[in-house]
């Protein structure tokens, strides 16, 4: 990518957290534009909150939370007239968030509420395209709780896409999932990516989707609350110089040197 | 004690009556929009489903409340005024205090327990499953999606009630003197003695206040919904103390005021 590199998010200095107490301190992170970039760690180690900050859903305690070059307060987030930069993003949380009283389709049509008005069968058949695209075409009609947990992370997926964002935050996509709907997801992502040249930005802690869809993972550890170390997921795992980053990737390296 | 709640994007440490203050804030705001709005129609299908539950399927509930309470009261009266011979005063006595009163209040008691509980349930449990995240990222306003067509089915409501819980009442402080031997014609003719037209007005204007101060109050305590097992529980809870606490504080200030403007 080299000096070229169009940034699509960066974080300056950021303390991210509840109240007065910040989780992860001192975020400097710049992701390019079609890049899949994981923030990993331990569980509590302040990955999620991290990304709540990154998508404006919680102010940033210091620093700044860059898109496309602009903050969220420069950009303005008046409610009911969705802003710009939220028009470029898409969110899927961790359990889908889907909501529960309206069909898949119905789900996927939410994001236009807040947008100039179109003709409701051209909503429809925009929704139908991204339920088409994670295979969810023949569920539109089904209400969350007829489909199953992979399914529900599908659909919350199409739901991110609906606007076709420039980039798509995932909290953790793999979680719960049995590994072959799991690394079907991780097709799917790396598919989304491919199409539009999107970004990518996903919280986990599934080795194996790290290693099968990301360019680079940054490690936040909960001890320091910092930042250990930013990379390629094969880089951090053999040639990191903190103990605690190896010692997340090792251990199924561990063992396999434990079985020779 | 740290009230942080985590109610959405650029929220800091606040008390909860300045919290109380920016909900109303936005609440205010999300009307004015929804004045404007060009596509309402759209937003019927959710009103009606509220109304529908809030109101319609709360009026047995209600009727029975009233026409509990209308006899109770007709017949504890009725056993001291039988004394003195002056048991039809009972009719009075129901007409006056169901449609001035208890009415209304019978009526905000069924919405308290039944629809700011459920709001602040139905809500709560879509902060606990992010769905309030979800909607913030897609710039939309909880406020105005989810609170606004609660209170406005809410303040639509409860004046309904009311009336269907003064007629229930009726119903049973008329069986209450019909033991006495007094017709319908004589009850009804006794209960209406005292009562203007302008009672009945204050009551349906109190009831419309009252209702939406209590879904105001159901919608706020779910949007506050902290995270965790017990959250939605604590949440229900405090919806229909606050409302209630709410309502009763407000009719005595329309009590006060009342009776200040001589009404």
């Amino acid at each position: 990518m080299g000096e070229e590199r169009e940034i699509a998010l960066e974080t300056v200095g950021l303390d991210a957290g509840y109240g007065a107490a910040a989780v992860q301190r001192d975020v400097n992170l710049s992701i390019a534009r079609g890049e899949i970039f994981v923030l990993l760690g331990g569980s509590g180690c302040g990955k999620s909150t991290v990304m709540r900050t990154m998508v404006g859903l919680q102010p940033p305690l210091r620093g700044c939370v860059k898109l496309f070059g602009e903050t969220f307060a420069e950009a303005g987030t008046e409610p009911d007239e969705t802003p710009p930069l939220l028009r470029r993003i898409g969110v899927m949380f961790q359990n889908g968030a889907l909501f529960g009283s309206k069909t898949l389709l119905e789900n996927c049509a939410v994001p236009f509420q807040t947008l100039p008005a179109r003709p409701r069968a051209e909503i429809d058949e925009i929704c139908m395209d991204k339920l088409r695209a994670v295979g969810l075409a023949a569920f539109a009609g089904h209400y969350p709780s007829q489909i199953s947990g992979g399914m529900q992370k599908r659909a919350a997926i199409a739901r991110a896409l609906v606007l076709d964002p420039d980039i798509l935050f995932l909290d953790e996509p793999s979680a719960g999932l049995d590994p072959v709907t799991s690394a079907e997801l991780d097709d799917l992502i790396l598919e989304i990516r491919d199409r539009r040249r999107m970004t990518v930005v996903m919280v986990s802690h599934e080795l194996a989707s790290i290693f099968a869809v990301a360019d680079r993972a940054a490690f936040f550890d909960r001890e320091t609350h910092s930042t250990l170390d930013v990379g390629a997921p094969a880089a951090l795992r053999d040639s990191s110089p903190h103990p605690a980053v190896r010692a997340f990737f090792g251990r199924r390296s561990a063992k396999r040197k434990d079985d020779t | 004690m740290k009230l942080r709640k985590n109610t959405g994007p650029a929220v800091s440490r606040r008390s909860a009556l300045a919290g109380a203050a920016e909900f109303c804030g936005r609440l205010l705001a999300a009307a004015w929009r929804a004045c404007f709005a060009r596509d309402m129609r759209s937003r019927l299908p959710d009103f009606a489903g509220i109304f529908l539950r809030a109101g319609a399927q709360a009026v047995p509930v209600t009727m029975l409340v009233g026409f509990l309470l209308g006899f109770i009261i007709a017949y504890m009266s009725a056993a001291m005024l039988n004394k003195f011979g002056a048991e039809i005063y009972v009719a009075d006595l129901i007409g006056l205090s169901l449609v001035k009163e208890l009415g209304t209040i019978v009526a905000a008691i069924v919405l308290a327990a039944r629809s700011a509980s459920a709001f602040a349930a139905e809500i709560g449990t879509m902060v606990v499953n992010d769905e309030i995240s979800a909607m913030r990222t897609m710039g939309i306003d909880p406020v105005g999606y989810l609170a606004l067509p609660r209170i406005a089915a809410g303040a639509l409501a409860l004046p309904l009630l009311s009336l269907f819980a003064d007629l229930a009442g009726l119903a049973g402080g008329y069986l209450t003197l019909s033991l006495f031997g007094y017709s319908a014609k004589v009850f009804l003719a006794n209960a209406f003695e005292f009562c203007a037209a302008g009672d009945l007005v204050t009551s349906l204007a109190k009831g419309l206040v009252f209702g939406a101060a209590i879904s105001a109050a159901g919608c706020r305590c779910g949007l506050e919904t902290g995270r965790g097992a017990d959250a939605v529980g604590k949440s229900t809870t405090a919806a229909v103390v606050t409302s209630l606490v709410l309502f009763i504080a407000m009719d005595g200030m329309f009590a006060l005021l009342l009776s200040a403007s001589g009404a």
